[in-house]
């Protein structure tokens, strides 16, 4: 993965022995490429800085020859150098020391990945590699694998100093570079460096893409936001790149694909990058995500896209590190960015961020240790916390959103039960049957009337009990009804004047037949009992109104007007979250009622 | 003996009803018949006219039914409940309604009611609880239980409460005996004791007799009332 070699174009075959990556460890001698190897002690080591030079010279194989003068520099940082395909051949040479005798039962070995396309590896001028074939004379390039070691022959490995010599050819590719550091040491524990750091980045991918899956599931299970989606193809994406890379090492692939692959596994890379801080954006509901989730992916795209077309020579740039800078200042930047969504998160004490904080930690620890010891694992490793922790904070969430969901259906059965107790009380019907019996025995036709409006008005409020909202105009009937239904029981009169809502206006049940409820029990004593309703459309707004005529406006509202005052609120707060306001009080002549509702809100 | 009926009812149609059944039912029996249709118009009339029986609508326009069940317990008429909240009827006979019609009723159920003004029909279980007293003006809540016996005094009653203070309670002896649970027993004119508040009965020379309760007080027994007395004492339903 990238690492601070900018060579680092992809092909990420493994490395590393844990402990001891550390490179160019030993005492520096005069040259300064030149090291002092303990592989009793550091089993094995990093060989990153060479002398190099373009060219090809039988005689510079051999430990004799002086190269003090060719230039300094570190494997991997060469790749926009030899620019164009078949610009031949390009020698590293580097001088190491032996203080004491190794081990004579340990063979000692050199791990050598990506050197693109053919090499040959030279022990004190002795051939011990050969990887693909160098272009020579009429016989053409063959390209080599994509990983090799190469043992040194024990009499070759005696105390004192040694010269190695890597021999790269590029006849096909445009850059003869080679990706990482060449790794020296016990054969056994340059394999068993290897198989460690492999098993790590199978486990992480193997979390990657379990997390995916799930991920992919509880979105095919029933719709979400676009925080899941965008968790699960982050996931996949990760899974697919560590996937690629150890598929690489698994099977060594041709070098002639190099760039191919590299190409390939740039587009997870840069799903990974910008898919981590947009998924915080999303998860967190952040205000300005649509903005920021495109100025990110304009971020990663300008830290991707230009050092691969200087790497091509499709941009005028010489500017060597430019990859390395660019991939650093990537990663840094989007796990800083996610931190910082984290964090403003937890200052808002919302569910799940402290997790999530705690993964970018992680992973910033990762990417730290990665740079610092040219680990491969160690950012995947962080990766991976930070994907089962954040994998656990939308657990937490969706517990949360399951637990919101089950209180919101107990509500709404709560609410109808309501409604029902409180609207068809045993009161209400047997003095309205009690009236229906006055009448039979004054005037019959008053009782058909009354049976009747009562029947009605009772088939509507059973249709609505169940309903979050009902139609404006409906409502108004229902109204209508009870006071025809009142009316016939007392024997009085009273009128609704109501101005008609338009098609598609709702409001939740039985809000307004409370309100007329309530001028019936405290106002209308004498005469005529009036009601008016209205309606006002102002912007986003809608506002209606509910008068009545009252006498004593003065009384102040009790006990029931209590309890049915406090059931038009809960049923707008359950339709309404938020976007209602609701009053009331004395105006000209009587009380009025006042609902406003911002539209849209439903 | 005529009657003085006050109905109050809010809902005109219902009151109509109930003073055609009324004057039916009673007939010469019913004196004076008003129609109020709220609290305060009834204790309005109350202030000024007599009244010998009220009939009591429950749900007076989102009034507490309670408010004026406690105040109307306290004056010295009956009141018969007519209501639709039969979720209150038992409370009612606590506070000492003589009876709880519910609505929808018919005539016969009416005339039951009418019936236990006259006849010495038992209070339904457990019957009244709290003693509504009106004092200055504000009414108070007595349980039955404190109250050590009761002392006719012309037409109000004394009651001697466990306390050693007194109240009176305006109804007559004869009203409250049809309100009090069946445990209760008139065992002179102007006496009326929980039998199981009773100790022992004595039999003094010249047919006096005397009841003394479980706190040592010394009641008459009248020689009307004593067979029937001695026999509850001793059989263990008492």
């Amino acid at each position: 993965m990238r690492l601070s070699l900018p060579s680092h174009v992809i092909l990420n075959i493994l490395i590393v022995c844990g402990a001891c990556g550390i490179p160019e460890c030993g005492a520096q001698p005069a040259d300064s490429t030149a090291v002092y190897l303990f592989p009793n002690e550091t089993p094995v080591t990093f060989l990153a800085l060479w002398k190099t030079r373009r060219g090809d010279d039988t005689a510079w194989r051999s430990p004799g020859f002086d190269d003090s003068r060719w230039p300094a520099e570190a494997v991997g940082t060469l790749w926009a150098r030899d620019k164009a395909p078949g610009t031949g051949v390009r020698w590293y040479r580097k001088t190491i020391f032996f203080p004491e005798p190794l081990d004579s039962l340990r063979p000692c070995g050199l791990f050598c990945r990506a050197a693109v396309c053919a090499s040959e590896l030279y022990w004190d001028g002795v051939l011990i590699s050969q990887n693909g074939k160098i272009a020579s004379g009429n016989s053409p390039e063959v390209p080599g694998v994509s990983a090799i070691f190469a043992v040194v022959p024990h009499y070759l490995a005696g105390p004192g100093r040694h010269t190695v010599a890597l021999r790269v050819g590029n006849a096909r590719t445009f850059s003869g570079l080679v990706e990482a550091p060449l790794q020296i040491g016990y054969f056994d524990e340059l394999l068993g460096g290897m198989r460690r750091s492999q098993a790590l980045l199978i486990l992480c991918a193997g979390v990657f893409l379990i997390t995916a899956l799930f991920h992919f599931a509880v979105i095919l299970g029933r719709a979400r936001g676009p925080a899941y989606a965008l968790f699960a193809v982050l996931c996949l994406s990760s899974a697919v790149y560590l996937l690629i890379d150890v598929a690489v090492s698994y099977f060594p692939t041709s070098l002639a694909h190099y760039y191919a692959i590299a190409l390939v596994n740039d587009i997870p890379w840069f799903l990974m990058m910008a898919l981590l801080p947009v998924f915080f954006l999303y998860e967190f509901a952040h205000p300005l995500r649509h903005k920021l989730s495109a100025a990110i992916v304009a971020v990663a795209l300008v830290c991707i896209v230009p050092p691969r077309l200087i790497m091509f020579g499709l941009l005028p740039v010489g500017w060597l590190p430019a990859f390395d800078v660019a991939n650093r200042f990537l990663m840094y930047a989007v796990t800083l960015f996610s931190a910082v969504i984290a964090f403003i998160n937890v200052l808002r004490r919302n569910r799940g961020a402290v997790l999530a904080l705690l993964g970018c930690i992680a992973l910033f620890a990762g990417i730290y240790v990665s740079f610092q010891r040219r680990t491969d694992y160690a950012w995947a490793l962080g990766f991976c916390a930070l994907i089962i922790l954040l994998t656990l904070s939308l657990a937490r969430q969706m517990a949360e959103q399951n637990r919101r969901r089950q209180e919101s259906e107990l509500r709404s059965a709560r609410l109808e039960l309501e409604l029902l107790k409180k609207h068809i009380q045993p009161h209400f019907l047997l003095n309205s049957l009690n009236s229906i019996v006055a009448w039979l025995e004054e005037n019959p036709a008053n009782a058909v009337r009354l049976v009747n409006a009562l029947a009605e008005e009772l088939r509507l409020m059973l249709q609505f009990s169940k309903e979050k909202l009902v139609p404006v105009n409906e409502e108004l009937r229902l109204c209508g009804l009870h006071l025809e239904v009142m009316g016939l029981r007392r024997d009085r009169a009273y009128v609704l004047e109501a101005e008609t809502a338009p098609e598609g206006e709702r409001v939740p049940p039985l809000v307004l037949h409370t309100l007329v409820e309530n001028g019936l029990t405290h106002g209308c004593k004498n005469g005529l009992g009036k009601f008016v309703f209205r309606r006002k459309a102002d912007g986003g707004r809608v506002t209606y109104t509910m008068f009545n005529n009252r006498e004593d406006i003065t009384a102040a509202p009790h006990g029931p007007e209590g309890t049915g005052i406090r059931y038009v609120k809960t049923r707008l707060e359950e339709a309404f979250p938020g976007a209602w306001k609701f009053s009331g009080g004395p105006v000209q002549g009587g009380w009025e009622a006042r609902l406003e509702i911002i539209q849209g809100a439903a | 003996m005529t009657m003085d009926i006050l109905i109050v009812e809010d809902e005109a149609l219902a009151a109509r009803r109930l003073e055609r059944m009324t004057a039916e039912l009673l007939g010469a029996a019913a004196g004076s018949l008003t129609i109020k249709s709220s609290l305060a118009g009834a204790e309005e009339h109350l202030a000024g006219h007599r009244a010998d029986l009220v009939l009591l609508d429950l749900n007076l326009n989102g009034a507490s039914g309670f408010e004026l069940l406690s105040r109307m317990a306290a004056e010295s008429f009956h009141t018969i409940v007519v209501s639709a909240s039969l979720d209150q009827a038992v409370k009612a006979f606590e506070y000492g309604v003589l009876d709880f019609v519910p609505k929808p009723y018919d005539r016969e159920r009416l005339k039951k009611a009418f019936d236990r003004l006259r006849s010495a029909v038992p209070a339904p279980s457990p019957g009244m609880r709290l003693l509504a007293v009106k004092n200055l003006g504000a009414v108070r809540l007595i349980p039955v239980e404190s109250v050590r016996f009761f002392k006719g005094a012309d037409d109000y009653v004394e009651l001697h409460l466990t306390s050693g203070t007194l109240e009176l309670y305006a109804k007559s002896m004869e009203s409250l005996s049809r309100l009090l649970p069946p445990t209760y027993c008139r065992i002179h004119k102007s006496y009326i004791v929980n039998l199981l508040d009773a100790k022992e009965i004595r039999v003094h020379g010249g047919g006096r007799y005397e009841l003394e309760l479980r706190d040592g007080t010394r009641l008459p027994v009248s020689r009307t009332h004593y067979q029937a007395i001695r026999a509850r004492l001793e059989s263990p339903a008492a």
